[in-house]
Formats: C-alpha cells, structure tokens, sequence
C-alpha cells in the first residue's frame, strides 16, 4: 500500500500507456476485425526480413482477399507506415508491412542495391505469397507501394516481375504498383517492361524533387515532368501520347496491366506518407485495380487515432523516466546519490548578461556551422559504412555523422563552458561547487548502475506493451522501438562519444544556466533553445531556400538534414531532463546517462544499421 | 592474483618439463616438416573448386598431412591427400560468400608429420571474375530509333539495364570507320538532357563523328544519378568504369567506331568521370575533355594511364561547385595540369588569350603544355565570370561563354588518334 501511494505517478502513467496503447491496437487491428501478428521470412543466404502481416477476418480461403506488401523509405521502419496498413487491410486486403532489409528487425543485405535488386526484401516476399504461403490471399491479386526508397523498391518490383513474366510468357505476378515519393527510375527501360498496373504520386513541395529531370518548381510538378508524362506515354499510343498530365486521371487499362494514373499532393517528403489526401489516392487507387473486400470511402480514415495514442505514449513513456528513477533512488543501495541541490547562480546582468548571449548564441552558429561537415568527415572515418559493407565498426551510416558532431559539439561546449569560468565566472564569484560535479567513485559507479537500470525498466515496459498490443511509442517516424539483442553492442559502441554531448549539456544546463529566482519554465525554455537552436537554424535555411527557391541548400545532404526532424525534439527535450535528474541528486551526472541510454537507442532503432549477416 | 601467478608458475614449469631428463638411450631426433609455397596470396577464377595446391617438405622425409587451423573463411575449405585445397562449394564472384563478403578468402594451414606440426601460415585467395557466366553481362545492346539519327539504347551490365543514347552523323555509313565521342552527365543529371546543352549533336554532322550519351544510374548510395569514377570498383555499387568499357567495345564491335578514335568528355561528375577513363583505359581511349570537373583524390593518387594521353579541360573561374583552387573531393586544377604535363613527358608551356566574344566584359585563357610525347598536348582553358556550367555561346542554352564548349573541344580531340598527334 505504501509502495502504491509513493510511486502514485509512477503507476498512472504506466496504466495510462496500457490503456492508450489498448487503444492503438484497437486502430491498428480495426476494433478486432483485423489480426496483426510480426513473420520472418527468410530470403536468400542468411538474409531474411520481418514483416508484419495485416491479416482481416474476412480473409478466407473460401473468400481470398488481394495481398498488398507495404515497403517503408530509408531510415524508416516498417511502424512509419503502419497508417497505410491500417486503412488497406480495415478495407478487406491482406498486407505485409516490412522492415526493408538494413533497417528495423530485419537483416542487413548483402546487396548494397538492396531496393534495386530485391526490392528491399519485397521481392521474395511476392515470390513467396505468390508460391501459396497463405492460402486465403487471392495470388491474381498482389500488389506493392512504398515510400520514397520503398517506391524506388516498388517501381523496381514492376520491372522485376515484368521482366520474369515477358521470359516465361505470363502474366506479371506483381499485379499493381502504387509509388509514393519516387520518380527517379522511372526510366524507359523500366517502364518499357513493367507489366503492372502503376500509380505514382509525388508530392509537390519534394524537397528532394532537384534530383529530377526539371529543374526548381518545374521538377516535382507532375503535370508537366518527364517523369510522370513517360509513365502515362508509356502505355498510350503513339498518336494518344500527351504533353501535360491530368493528375487523378486514370490512364490504360486494368486488364491488360497498363493502367496508370499520376498524383501531386502539396506537401514536403517526409510528411506524404502522413497526408490525408495522398492516403486517400492511394486507397482509391487499390479500390480501383483490385476492389476492395470491404469497400469504404476513401476519406473515412482512423489512423491518425493511432498517431494520436502513440505520441501520448511517448510523451508518457519519457515523463516515467522520472518516477522510475524516483523509485529506485529510494532504494537503500542507491539511496547515497542523492544530495542537496548545490545553490544556483545569481542572474547575470550587465557584463555577464553579455557573455551569457553571446556564448548562446556562439554555441548555437558552431552547432549549425559543423553538422554538414561533419556527415562529410563521417564518410571519411567510416568508410565502410558509407558505403554501406556489413561491418561491426560503427555500422549507422546516417548516425555516424551524428555522432562525430555530437562530440564535437560537446567538446566545444565544455571548453566555453571552463574559459567562460576562468575568464570571467572566476572573477565575479561563481562558485564551483554550484555545478554539482563533485562525486565519489563509489557513488558514480552507483550512478552508472542506476541508469542502467532506468534505461532497462524503461525498455522493459515498452516490450511488455509491444507483446501485449503489437504497439510502440511513436509519432509518424518519430518512434521509441523495441530492437533485436545486436543493438545493445550497437548503443554500446555509440554511448562513449555521444555521452560527450549529453555530460556537456548537462553541465551547462545544470552549471551555467541554473539563475537564483528565474523561473523554473524559463530557465528550461533557453536551455532547450540553446540546445536545439543550431540544428533548427540547419532546417531554416534549408526550407527557407527551398520555399524561395524551389531547391533546398544542401542537395548531396539533404537526407542527412531531413534526419534532423526526429533528432531536434529530442534536443529540445533533453536539458528538461538534465535539470530534473539534477533536481533529483544535486549532481551532473544521471540525466546524461539516462538519457544518452535512451536516446541514443532510439536513434539507432530508426535508422540503417548495416550488420554482418549471422 | 596469487592463483593467476601460481598458474602462469605452473605453465612455466610444465613447458619447460620437456628438456629434463637426460636418457641413456640415443633417441632419433625429428624435425618439423615447412610448408614450402612460394607465395601466400593466389587468384582463383570463380565456379571452380580448386583454390591452390600446397607444397611441403619434411627434413626427415615422413609423409606430410596438411590441417586447416584458422582464418575466417576456413569453413569453406577442405584440403585432398594430394595437397588440394578446395573449395567446399565452389565460389560465385557476383554472390560471395567469404566473411567479409570482399571475394578474398582467407584460411590458416599446417603441415603434420605425424609427430610434429610446421608452422601456421596464412594464406588468402582472391577470387577473379568469369565473365562468360555473367549471363547479363554479355548480352548485346537492345536500341531503338528515337529520332532521325539518334537510338535509345540498353544493354544489360552489372546485373543492371544501363541505358545510353547513339547519334550518328546525317551521312552515317556501316562501311565506314567513325571516331566516337562519349559525353558523360553531371551528378543529378540526364543523358538526354546532357545530349542538348553539350551542343555535340550540333556539330558531329559536319565532323563525321558518332556520339554515346550514357545514362548514370540512380546509385542507392548516392540517392541520385551519376557516376562513380575510380578505377577499382572494390568498393562501389556501380562499376562505371567497366560499363565505359563494355560501351567503347561494343561501339567498336558494333557501330563502325575506329577503335583508335574513341574520346570521352563529361560535364561536372561527369568530368571525374572522364579523367577516371584516361587513368584506367589510356589502351582505349584517345583523348579526354573534362569540363567543370577534376579529378578525385583517389584518382590522383592512383592514375596508371599507359600512353601518353591529350586532355583538354575547360573551367569556369567563378565555379563555386568545383572551385579551380581545389576543395573536399575535388584535386586543385594546378596539380591535375601538371599531373599531366609531367605524365606527358610536356617541356614546354604557352599561355594562349582568348576574346571576349559576347561582349560581357570578361574572356579567357588557356594554358597549354606543348612539345609532348608522342605530339600530344595538354589544354586547360579558363573563361573568366563563369560559373558552373557546360560552356555553350548560345546564352539560350544557358550558357553565355565566350567560347562553344563543342566545337572548342573537338577541334582539340580530332587532332589525336591512340597513338597521339594524327599526322
């Protein structure tokens, strides 16, 4: 009873993630009409991909039902996409949602043309569900779509199989293709072959539409781009071919596996797959070269209402993070950690407010000024993952360049941070001991061990959820995973560096931005700034050129500056949890390491991660 | 820490336990065999499944075994009485299978005696491509007319469909022989598009020349199309420099193309591109023009070209994206010019002015390097106010350059054949 009244916090919100993730599973599985359960395939020489099957009850071998494989982008994985898997199979067809090979569950490739030559795993997949592997999918009847990379794998599954059907004079077993955010290959070689159906929507404002064959606003405009009016011309007569496209018309013909139809939705990459109206194209599209088991009207959608109950889980999930370490601080052994709250510092005011500005303001054009060179040097340091060989040595590409900046980042934030002591702290009476950073050896090996555990109770329950209601925490492609045991040597081999960054910003936080009679909020609302602002300023500039321009400013790194939409929160959020852990044992020390353990795995649960294969 | 050390005692003392004892009876003494291979390192053509043959000896002449010991391919190997070492399965080049995924095996061995073991030693096996089983690879380009003059080509390469566009002079004739021109694309960039802005199919009509307008592919690493210069394709998705290859042989076998008249130009990528064909197919290319390009500094590095080979390159001093000075990736214009001029064997250098012939306040120049081997030369031309961009004097082409890039270099290229200066 005690126990319950004094971790009161602790059991509500674990309750309250059961409960919403209940409810999630209740979107995700159509209020019981739809059972979702994760497979393995394996592919090819110790390759193999998991997926997550979206099997409807009304899927019978007596009433088969089309099969639709779902292929997420790089850096995504096979949760990013749960939407369209929600929607296709509440609407009667079996899917397959995949963690592409290199990302997510699934194993590493030994292809580094994963999407071209295998379809990211989507291409065994078709081969296997075409074979009979389950009896109540209609084989007449499959179909792919993928974002981004995934439509790059979906454009080249037409080809593949429309290659193999015209050598063995059959009908395509890749019936339909639906391609989101993806024009690159279609090429005429492609298109020439391709015997299935073919649905491309791009959006408008791609930010990665430079690499297209029109230039600035021309490139993504589907009306008039090559890409687009190749793909219709490719199946029309000669003397029907057109000069500008009309979106949403379908053209061809669904019996001979020529239709297309081509769509243009105004809004940024990352956010198509998330948009109501490019996920109503989609489903209209199925609905028209399949037929829907269970036919609904394409804007009747509900998977938002997941985004919604994931995102109040995450949001849950990282507040327990405090309550759990309340718990086990009031345990005996861990008990010693705590100590009084050092006293803070007095409000800077003239001289010092200058300095104080300036140092933000520094921090924040060096943090801006040294990621994309940093992505550059990455290449460099860790070639093998760049180019993307199976490897042990760092093997997240995209994370890589994180990293190194990370450090640097770090490493430049304590030097400030001890010359703005020595050269002017020092002399206006700042006292050391406010950092909190004294600590015995015996009560920081405590420290390390308590965030340990933190860091496991915390990942404990998110398994426990996923084995009850097949949910993560998440928003769109902004998720907290569960992850297979290699990723542990993973977050292990990445902690050394990254802890640089989170010990640093703990310290300055903690040691430089802890003001006597500054509100709490206020204090954390500049901290957060000045923790993020750097990054945020990359995604300015990039996105104020694109919208001026109709080119972003970093065009060979522009994947890189998308990753930071996911890391910048995460930026945000991290000195709230430095000054709370600090609140908590009066030292520097815990936040960092709880939160570098967080989230550091959640980083490296949603991007590439390129392991030898067992 | 007492026990480790009464361990590490005891470990001493039982290795030296052997030399104890001093017996009356004269026992014969042995000698351990030696592996006697001369080299460590051997090549094995792929789809078979001998990988070398061992050789020993032992000083007392007993009959030698072989035991595999190590190395992390050894699960691939078996060794016969007769010395073999085999290959489990036989290994496929396109598809390996060793640890590394790398084609290069690498397996520990001993030789035994029955009483006493040689030396491990290591040895590797670097396995070779057999082309004729890359069944993709040999297929002939599959082309159709696009236009007067010009087919859409593809020809299977690298297990990829590799796309390219052929335009023939107006009075083409199979009985002739054609020089070629490869004109290779920027980085996001197209075939079709690099065959209007370059202007070549302005003025091979008049010249009589053939031109190849190769497609990049869209490189899952790079994310967009291009071409992956370098000429050890070890490390890269896409082997470009083989596809060059396959391009100019088949050009040569099939488009009346004389095989001592084969250049390459290229814009920006491209460019890289065209400096990678000089370093690793001087045999069969003649002459090179990069235009806002450089090399890399692993083709710098690395360059082995086996004839003396003519380069003009055209720059924009204002090119920000290849910045003449040099910058990440890209080698200073300076050491690319005398990388060349020294390669050549050049021992004199002129600077040639140009005009400004659009008025726009600005011209050019051109360091030449002269009095070459073989007669050939070595042009860097500079136009000033120039950004990056293919030098065309029709500003409608985007261009605006004092000089017409096309004409400019193939004036220059027609002047050498594979064996230099055309007499």
């Amino acid at each position: 009873m005690n126990f319950i009244k004094t971790n009161r916090l602790l059991i509500g919100l674990a309750s309250s993630i059961l409960f919403f993730s209940f409810l999630a599973s209740m979107i995700l599985t159509s209020f019981g009409n739809v059972e979702v359960k994760s497979l393995r395939l394996d592919t090819d020489k110790g390759q193999y991909i998991v997926y997550d099957l979206f099997r409807p009850n009304s899927a019978k071998p007596e009433s088969k039902a089309p099969f639709i494989a779902i292929i997420p982008g790089f850096q995504r994985s096979k949760e990013a996409l749960s939407n369209i898997a929600i929607e296709l199979s509440r609407r009667g067809y079996v899917v397959a949602l995949i963690d592409p090979y290199a990302q997510g569950l699934s194993s590493s490739s030994l292809s580094t043309r994963a999407a071209t030559t295998q379809g990211y795993g989507m291409f065994s997949l078709v081969e296997d569900v075409h074979s009979g592997a389950f009896n109540f999918v209609d084989i007449d009847k499959i179909g792919a779509t993928g974002h981004s990379m995934g439509g790059n794998a979906a454009i080249r599954g037409a080809d593949f199989f429309g290659k193999q059907a015209i050598q063995n004079n059959t009908k395509s077993k890749l019936d339909s293709v639906y391609v989101s955010g993806y024009v690159l290959t279609l090429r005429n070689n492609i298109l020439r072959d391709s015997k299935s159906n073919m649905g491309v929507s791009y959006a408008l404002y791609d930010e990665g539409a430079f690499r297209n064959e029109l230039t600035a606003w021309d490139s993504a405009n589907m009306i008039i781009a090559p890409e687009s009016l190749r793909t219709v011309n490719s199946v029309l007569p000669k003397e029907e071919q057109i000069k500008e496209v009309e979106l949403g018309k379908y053209y061809g013909s669904k019996e001979k596996n020529s239709l297309r139809v081509i769509f243009n939705e105004p809004v940024l990459h990352p956010f198509q797959p998330y948009n109501f109206e490019a996920t109503a194209n989609q489903l209209d599209y199925f609905e028209k070269v399949f037929g829907a088991p269970n036919p609904i009207n394409s804007n009747n959608q509900i998977w938002h209402w997941k985004e919604i109950f994931t995102l109040i889980n995450m949001v849950l999930a990282l507040i327990m993070l405090i309550p759990i370490a309340r718990l086990f601080l009031d345990l005996r052994f861990f008990s010693s950690i705590k100590k009084d709250i050092p006293a803070p510092l007095n409000v800077p005011n003239g001289k010092g407010k200058i300095i104080f500005w300036s140092i933000f303001f520094i921090s924040a054009l060096i943090a801006c000024t040294t990621f994309i060179p940093m992505v550059e040097v990455a290449k460099i340091l860790f070639e093998d993952a760049a180019n993307r060989k199976l490897t042990w040595f760092f093997p997240q590409r995209m994370n890589n360049s994180v990293m190194l900046w990370a450090a640097f980042n770090g490493l430049v934030g304590i030097i400030i941070f001890s010359l703005s002591y020595k050269l002017f702290g020092k002399r206006n009476g700042v006292d050391t001991k406010s950092w909190g950073l004294g600590i015995n050896r015996m009560d920081l090996l405590k420290t390390c061990i308590l965030a340990l555990v933190i860091f496991a109770t915390f990942y404990a329950l998110l398994f426990i959820n996923y084995a009850l209601f097949h949910v993560d925490y998440r928003f769109w492609f902004m998720g907290v995973r569960i992850f297979q045991p290699e990723m542990l040597a993973v977050l292990l081999m990445y902690l050394p560096l990254f802890l640089i960054f989170f010990f640093s910003n703990s310290l300055r936080v903690n040691g430089a931005m802890r003001f006597k009679d500054q509100p709490e909020w206020l204090s954390m609302l500049i901290a957060g700034f000045a923790n993020s602002l750097g990054l945020m300023l990359i995604i300015i500039i990039q996105y104020s050129v694109y919208f001026n321009t109709g080119t972003v400013f970093w065009t060979t790194n522009w994947l890189s500056v998308n990753l930071l939409f996911g890391i910048v929160p995460m930026m945000f959020i991290l000195p709230y949890f430095n000054r709370i852990f600090f609140r908590m044992t009066g030292r520097v020390y815990l936040g960092p390491l709880v939160t570098c353990l967080v989230f550091i795995m959640i980083l490296s649960t949603n991007t590439v991660v390129y392991l030898p294969i067992k | 820490m007492k026990n480790i050390y009464f361990f590490l005692f005891l470990v001493f003392i039982s290795s030296c336990g052997g030399g104890g004892g001093g017996g009356s009876e004269a026992v014969p003494q042995n000698n351990p065999p030696t592996i006697t291979n001369s080299t460590f390192t051997f090549s094995a053509l792929e789809n078979q499944n001998l990988a070398f043959v061992l050789q020993a000896s032992d000083p007392d002449g007993d009959s030698i075994t072989f035991q595999i010991t190590g190395g992390s391919d050894q699960s691939s190997f078996t060794i016969n009485d007769s010395g073999q070492v085999l290959f489990l399965s036989s290994p496929d080049y396109e598809n390996p299978s060793d640890a590394n995924l790398d084609n290069s095996y690498e397996v520990a061995i001993r030789a035994f005696d029955g009483n006493l073991y040689s030396s491990s030693y290591d040895f590797t096996v670097n396995i070779t491509n057999d082309e004729s089983d890359d069944g993709s690879n040999n297929s002939s380009a599959v082309c159709t007319d696009q236009a007067e003059s010009t087919s859409y080509c593809t020809i299977d390469w690298d297990n990829l469909e590799r796309e390219f566009y052929v335009v023939f002079p107006g009075s083409f004739s199979s009985d002739k022989s054609y020089p070629l021109v490869i004109s290779l694309h920027g980085g996001a960039d197209y075939a079709d598009a690099n065959m209007e802005y370059t202007g070549f199919t302005q003025i091979n009509d008049q010249n009589n020349f053939v031109l190849i307008f190769p497609q990049g592919t869209v490189a899952e690493g790079k994310g967009d199309t291009g071409w992956y210069s370098g000429g050890d394709c070890s490390n890269l998705e896409v082997c470009d420099i083989s596809f060059i290859e396959k391009l100019i042989d088949y050009s040569i076998e099939e488009l009346s193309i004389n095989p001592g008249r084969v250049y390459v130009s290229g814009f920006s990528n491209g460019a890289f591109m065209a400096y990678t064909t000089a370093c690793f197919l001087s045999n069969k290319v003649a002459a090179v023009a990069p235009v806002s390009g450089s090399f890399s500094p692993e083709d710098y590095d690395s360059c082995d070209p086996q004839r003396p080979m003519p380069v003009i390159h055209v720059h924009g001093l204002d090119d920000s994206w290849i910045p003449v000075q040099g910058g990440d990736y890209v080698t200073p214009l300076q050491l690319v010019s005398n990388y060349w001029s020294s390669f050549n064997s050049c021992s004199e250098n002129i600077i040639v002015d140009g005009e400004d012939s659009n008025g726009d306040g600005y011209s050019w120049y051109s360091e030449i390097s002269t009095s070459c081997q073989d007669g050939v030369s070595i042009n860097f031309t500079y136009l000033e106010n120039f950004g990056h961009s293919w030098p065309a004097s029709d500003s409608n082409k985007g261009g605006g350059a004092d000089i017409d890039g096309a004409a400019f270099i193939w004036e220059f290229l027609s002047l050498y054949d594979i064996s230099g200066l055309i007499n």
